[in-house]
């Protein structure tokens, strides 16, 4: 089905079109997701909250955009808004607790996130590398996870962030740059 | 003695470790789950919940209408009656615009 079908079918509310969609995209949505919040059920959770707003707002999606842009567009904010209200609830916790004196609750790092599709040799550089990812800014974040996870080009990035191409090759740049630098402060410490 | 590693070799090469990198992908039947979710979702929101009782008084209420329609149909009163009544109600006896021969 091409981009045209699909939202001719998902305008009309056709059930063969979405689940056609939800079938096609289901594998990208959810591993983006996953690179983002690092958390299998909470990635699978994000990824059904993402192709709920695609069916919600199918109406709102003039074809100005690939769909599979928009839907990335979809997973990386549902996303971040996912681990930044995570976020936000550790720091809570952590605070709550030490103010009614219970046992200081360290907020402790994500435990070792394994991604399942890394190439076993490298799982546990993996595992450090996403722990790295874990610091960077939101774009810087978006960028480097949509390109080296997804494997999406800079210019394919251009479209999902609405960007130029000069801003995403910034983007890139510094989140290497931050994350050589969040590496070596590991490895110094090993 | 102690091991010598060299740091920038173990950064950049933990910068390269998701070469090669397949695509996680979520536990089988998602398409399911999403559906069940989304139907739970519109019930919470609407307080409708599809149950055969509703199917199968849609069905009755679309047989009936057919039923009706069907008999309406088959027991018209005769068409020349019905012809005389329009030619009254519009006033088409009054052919003299129209050339008869």
């Amino acid at each position: 089905m091409n981009d045209l079908e699909l939202l001719r079918g998902l305008q009309s509310r056709h059930s063969l079109a979405f689940r056609y969609l939800v079938e096609h995209y289901q594998a990208k949505v959810y591993n983006t997701v996953l690179a983002i919040v690092q958390h299998p059920e909470e990635a699978e959770d994000v990824a059904q909250e993402v192709f709920i707003e695609v069916y919600e707002s199918i109406d709102k999606f003039r074809g100005e955009a690939k769909v599979s842009s928009w839907i990335y567009r979809i997973a990386t904010t549902k996303a971040l808004e996912a681990y930044r209200k995570k976020k936000a609830q550790k720091r809570w916790g952590g605070f709550l607790s030490s103010l009614f004196g219970e046992n200081n609750e360290i907020v402790h790092d994500p435990a070792d996130f394994v991604h399942p599709g890394v190439v076993l040799e490298n799982k546990e550089r993996a595992s450090v590398l996403f722990k790295a990812i874990d610091q960077l800014a939101d774009k810087q974040k978006v960028a480097f996870t949509l390109h080296h996870v997804e494997g999406l080009s800079y210019q394919e990035i251009t479209e999902v962030m609405e960007l130029s191409l000069s801003a995403v090759e910034s983007l890139m740049f510094r989140a290497k740059t931050n994350l050589k630098t969040l590496l070596r402060t590991y490895y110094i410490s090993q | 003695m102690k091991k010598m590693y060299n740091i920038d070799d173990e950064i950049e090469r933990t910068l390269q470790s998701l070469e090669g990198i397949k695509p996680a992908e979520p536990k089988p039947f998602f398409y399911t789950r999403l559906q069940a979710r989304m139907e739970s979702e519109f019930e919470a929101k609407t307080g409708f919940r599809w149950r055969p009782a509703y199917a199968y008084a849609a069905l009755a209420l679309i047989i009936t209408l057919n039923a009706v329609t069907i008999y309406k149909v088959t027991h018209r009163s005769s068409g020349g009656a019905n012809a005389e009544q329009l030619v009254e109600e519009y006033g088409m006896n009054d052919l003299s615009g129209f050339d008869t021969n």
